[in-house]
């Protein structure tokens, strides 16, 4: 199977602070890829890496970029720019901020699309009111004329969607996608996603910190702490067998139906680490419940072939 | 026991007698927003309902879960409650006394026995001020602590009891962690011995792992000091640990209401059903 994303030991610092230590990751054709993690474990670094989007002031190096195909490292300024536009959909977080409210949707749609494909308006028109009806609208014709803040939460993240569809990319990121949404919006979102990558073919990089949501939609997942991956595979093997005393304490944290309450909640004590990241230790030594003299200096590998099953961890 | 009848929020005592004291019960609550006037006289031409008819009774050291969706009117319940927003119509009652008919001083004791913890920690400080100085204000406009020497006691030994390092009182909001600020929240509000805390999304905007910590402390706290809880949430797996009864909101009514186990297991409202559905749960 091909590989629409390649990443080996990537590193991110913000002068002498490293934020990402060590992340690698491979995202497949045709999957949903979920990366889940705390806020400030450096999901949205890496994944702001990848496309080469990294704010100023930080600085990164890798032993290997390659997204959908092309070598990031040493391709040039224009190029990655290009290759970017044509291939890469992005959908964020803040469904608020990312599309402008001043002007209609039908006036910015279009706009990556016209710039990268060399297409009309009138083109560009045509295709975003084929998308939208695919997104759920039902009358993708009068969504055009609205004003983003005429539309819900939902309805406007519906749109980020259809834009980044524009191109038709190879790979969508898609940053905590339904952070701000309702759960029967979320729903329906993540559903949509489903049967975008389902009939589309392409692959989603799904950014969350709900492991519940990642379970349900992903293809296989990279747990991250601390800038870390620390434990990464195909989602059942995972779930399964979890390896890393984080991810099983994350799968046992979030409160179910079916919990008894009259006992208390597992919890992890402490908070997570923000210096210190470039050790070779394990970053998850003063918190973790199974921690040993060794985890301090040194945290073994482990990647199992044949499953994909890759933990950072000295516990057998 | 207790019976509502869901339609007119009229509440009815089947001449029982009740376990528990109640605090408050609300009493056939109904608000409305004016969302626009005629430009000369004033009159309403439009309003928004965000809450219809709602009846509950909160009893002693039990808590009361509220469920839905953003814009059921949750908050708004938390806020009516607590004192902050005056309902349109139906009343109240602390300790069986309407609250527009309390004397100066029950009043006062109303305000101090109904406190808040809020979904965002940070914002809910002022970022000038060190945490001990929040934390002292409520405690000297109340006068439960004569002067600052007083207050420090009294603050030490709930910021322990809160699971912090004493060291967080010369810190300033924006210094510690969301975890942390939520718990000097916390302290906060139990510093005044309220005898209510309306929890309002208390912990959506902390991390899982940090979540965990909040609700246990908040779980001994209750255990220990017998305080009733609103818990609002829109997790539903939260707000079924945390409550002992629930009641589920859409659009401004309450749809379905009873005992945690009861509602959330075995749902009958179809709404209820599809808010369990929707959330992914282990």
């Amino acid at each position: 199977m091909n590989k629409t994303v390649e990443l080996k030991n990537l590193h991110i610092k913000a002068g002498d602070n490293t934020l990402v230590n060590k992340t690698s990751l491979t995202i497949e054709e045709g999957e949903i890829f979920g990366l889940v993690g705390e806020s400030g474990s450096g999901k949205t670094l890496t994944a702001k890496a990848i496309i080469d989007l990294l704010s100023e002031g930080l600085s990164y190096r890798a032993d290997e970029i390659i997204t959908a195909g092309k070598n990031m490292l040493t391709a040039s300024r224009e190029e990655k720019r290009e290759h970017i536009g044509k291939n890469i959909g992005y959908i964020p977080q803040n469904t608020v901020f990312y599309l402008h409210p001043m002007i209609k949707i039908k006036n910015q749609i279009g706009d990556g699309y016209i710039h990268h494909m060399n297409k009309t308006r009138k083109e560009a028109l045509e295709k975003a009111e084929t998308l939208l009806s695919k997104v759920g609208f039902k009358s993708p014709r009068t969504v055009l004329n609205y004003y983003p803040w005429q539309l819900s939460g939902g309805m406007r993240q519906r749109c980020n969607i259809a834009m980044a569809l524009m191109n038709d990319p190879k790979l969508i990121i898609a940053d905590e996608p339904t952070t701000a949404l309702d759960t029967t919006v979320q729903r329906q979102v993540m559903e949509l996603f489903r049967t975008i990558n389902e009939e589309m073919k392409l692959s989603i990089l799904l950014i969350s910190h709900d492991l519940g949501l990642v379970k349900n939609y992903s293809h296989s997942l990279g747990v991250m702490y601390a800038g870390q991956i620390v434990e990464s595979g195909y989602t059942n093997t995972v779930f399964s067998n979890p390896r890393h005393p984080y991810t099983r304490l994350l799968i046992k944290i979030i409160p179910s139906l079916k919990i008894k309450k009259s006992q208390p909640l597992t919890e992890i004590p402490g908070f997570v680490k923000d210096k210190g990241r470039d050790g070779d230790g394990c970053l998850f030594y003063n918190r973790c419940p199974q921690a040993m003299d060794i985890c301090k200096k040194y945290a073994a590998e482990h990647i199992d072939d044949k499953m994909d099953h890759y933990y950072r961890c000295n516990l057998e | 026991m207790i019976k509502w009848t869901t339609t007119t929020g009229v509440i009815w005592n089947r001449g029982c007698v009740m376990a528990n004291k109640v605090v408050i019960s609300a009493v056939n609550i109904r608000k409305e927003y004016v969302t626009k006037k005629h430009f000369l006289t004033g009159k309403t031409k439009e309003k928004y309902v965000a809450v219809k008819g709602a009846a509950f009774n909160i009893e002693e050291g039990k808590t009361l879960g509220i469920v839905g969706e953003s814009g059921s009117g949750k908050s708004t319940i938390g806020e009516i409650v607590g004192g902050l927003q005056k309902p349109t119509y139906g009343n109240v009652l602390y300790f069986g006394k309407n609250i527009n008919e309390l004397s100066k001083e029950e009043y006062l004791d109303y305000r101090k026995s109904v406190q808040f913890i809020f979904q965002d920690p940070k914002g809910s400080m002022d970022h000038n001020y060190k945490i001990f100085d929040i934390l002292s204000m409520p405690l000297l406009t109340a006068k439960i602590a004569r002067d600052k020497n007083e207050a420090e006691k009294l603050i030490d030994e709930m910021l322990m009891r809160a699971g912090l390092d004493l060291s967080i009182k010369k810190k300033y909001p924006t210094e510690i962690s969301g975890g942390q600020c939520q718990r000097a929240a916390i302290a906060r509000a139990l510093l005044v011995n309220p005898k209510l805390i309306i929890c309002d999304e208390p912990v959506s905007a902390l991390d899982v792992s940090v979540q965990a910590q909040i609700l246990n402390l908040l779980r001994e706290l209750q255990r220990q000091l017998n305080i009733s809880y609103i818990f609002i949430s829109h997790d539903i797996g939260v707000v079924n640990y945390m409550s002992d009864t629930i009641l589920v909101m859409q659009n401004g009514t309450i749809v379905e209401r009873g005992e945690a186990k009861d509602v959330l297991l075995r749902p009958k409202e179809a709404y209820t059903k599809k808010l369990i559905e929707s959330a992914f749960m282990n």
